[in-house]
């Protein structure tokens, strides 16, 4: 009975530490032609920690939440520092790799959004940073056939101890 | 056998001491929604440009206001999220909030509807028969209009260091401050394409075109780093202070108006009673120092009307009990 009790505890307690879970954000980007600022949900679907060279695995999901068509649009996903790339699907268009430190950067190009559309990015990365530290994990929209700018959200993953 | 009944009675323990802790209504005592209060990301409050002072709020009778708001029998709020707060999950998260609530405080709230996209919530009290609608919004001039279609209006993001709350993106103002005389804006910036251009004198007005767009600016980049522009932006000055308050219409009557951002008091009181000088007519919940990120004082603020807490007073000890600030909540 004891033992039984017992193992239903350190279940619970097992579990609790088995963080999966998803963040979403947004990230609002100005229509070239109009002007009219156009939202776009992120949802960021992944372990929100990893340890020391654990590998990730992670989903992006991007939905055009406003009545603007956005063409010709770029998706930057700016991986924290000290990660590495493994994989992506769709692959990225570009893979941008940095010096010391500083994490890949990824893009998609050429985009088209429609109003509601939701278009899905899943991707692996390598954390090697030290333990205890946060990842940074920057997610940009551009549009740079029209414009520089870049907007972006950031969501954290924190590397265990 | 010894062991079981003490994790039996640990465990009872356990169960007992949240409880004891709703029903005194103190700090912590809403401790049970945090499992819904999950953020994206960490919230970082702009420095404050004023040191701290007293809380100090003005006392009001809220009687009249529930009696004037539940008269067509529909309550209507509106809350709006700027930038750095605003996602798309605050909707649903307010909607379990409010549920949790609703039991807590054993409210007859039924008929339960969360909209399409998680942007309305309504509900209503079988025992009085008072529907309660909210809409959760994110854009400035979606927010602007709310002050003449809504009886509680709610704000929850940045102070903009006090020229206004900004949806968004940091230059999307809607200008209630008086401390800023000008604001640097982007020419692009389409709520101000219209906007006089100052400080002309320092930098005078030049022309970009980017595609078939033109349009004035003045310089690139920002002057002041709290514009929060990049160095690519095409920037022109424009008229700061409260200039987007004093346009902006309001409903005849009572309303109640919510700002939950840094040092509210200090930034925009002077403003909005030059305008309602009557806190009977028009009361606000703001703050009086930093605040942060976290959804549960808009919910408290939703489920304190509904519950028709009678002093303002009472709400604020609601709101301050959430520690998501440092008791920074105060009515002015």
């Amino acid at each position: 009975m004891f033992h039984h009790l017992l193992s239903i505890i350190l279940i619970l307690i097992g579990t609790a530490h088995v963080s999966f879970a998803g963040s979403s954000g947004a990230i609002s980007i100005p229509h070239p032609k109009t002007g009219e600022w156009c939202l776009v949900g992120l949802d960021h679907v992944g372990p929100k920690e990893l340890s020391l060279n654990e590998t990730g695995t992670f989903r992006i999901r991007l939905q055009n939440r406003s009545s603007c068509t956005l063409k010709y649009l770029e998706f930057i996903d700016k991986l924290p520092n000290n990660t590495s790339f493994i994989r992506a699907q769709p692959e990225p268009s570009r893979v941008k790799k940095q010096k010391k430190q500083r994490g890949p950067i990824l893009s998609w190009t050429g985009l088209r959004f429609n109003p509601g559309d939701v278009q899905v990015f899943d991707l692996e990365i390598k954390a090697r940073e030290k333990p205890d530290r946060m990842l940074k994990n920057r997610l940009c929209l551009a549009m740079p056939r029209y414009a520089e700018e870049e907007y972006c959200y950031y969501f954290e993953i924190k590397v265990r101890p | 056998m010894r062991n079981l009944r003490f994790i039996v009675s640990v465990g009872i323990a356990l169960l007992i001491a949240p409880i004891s802790l709703h029903a005194s209504g103190e700090a912590g005592a809403f401790d049970f929604l945090n499992p819904l209060d999950v953020q994206p990301s960490p919230w970082i409050p702009e420095s404050p440009a004023y040191p701290e002072e007293p809380a100090d709020p003005v006392q009001a009778d809220l009687t009249p206001f529930y009696g004037e708001f539940e008269k067509d029998g529909i309550v209507t709020m509106y809350v709006s999220y700027g930038i750095g707060t605003y996602y798309p999950a605050r909707g649903l998260q307010i909607f379990k909030m409010l549920k949790a609530l609703a039991e807590h405080y054993s409210l007859p709230l039924v008929e339960w509807e969360l909209g399409k996209d998680h942007g309305s919530i309504s509900f209503r009290d079988s025992k009085r028969n008072i529907r309660y609608s909210i809409t959760i919004g994110y854009e400035r001039n979606e927010y602007i209009q709310s002050f003449s279609n809504y009886e509680v209006v709610m704000y929850h993001g940045h102070s903009r260091y006090g020229q206004g709350p900004a949806f968004q993106h940091y230059q999307n103002y809607f200008r209630i401050g008086r401390n800023f005389e000008s604001i640097e804006v982007d020419g692009r910036n389409i709520y101000f394409k219209d906007e006089p251009i100052l400080k002309t004198e320092l930098y005078a007005i030049r022309e970009a075109r980017i595609g078939s767009r033109r349009f004035p600016f003045q310089y690139r980049g920002q002057k002041d780093e709290r514009s929060e522009l990049p160095k690519t932006s095409y920037t022109k000055n424009i008229p700061g202070k409260d200039v987007d308050w004093k346009n902006t219409r309001f409903l005849p009557g009572r309303q109640i108006f919510y700002f939950y951002s840094c040092s509210n008091r200090q930034y925009w009181r002077d403003s909005i009673r030059e305008l309602h000088p009557d806190i009977q007519q028009k009361l606000v919940f703001g703050t009086f120092k930093l605040g942060y990120g976290a959804t549960k004082p808009e919910a408290l603020m939703i489920i304190s009307i509904v519950n028709g807490i009678k002093e303002s007073s009472g709400i604020l000890d609601v709101l301050n009990s959430t520690k998501d600030c440092d008791k920074c909540f105060t009515t002015f």
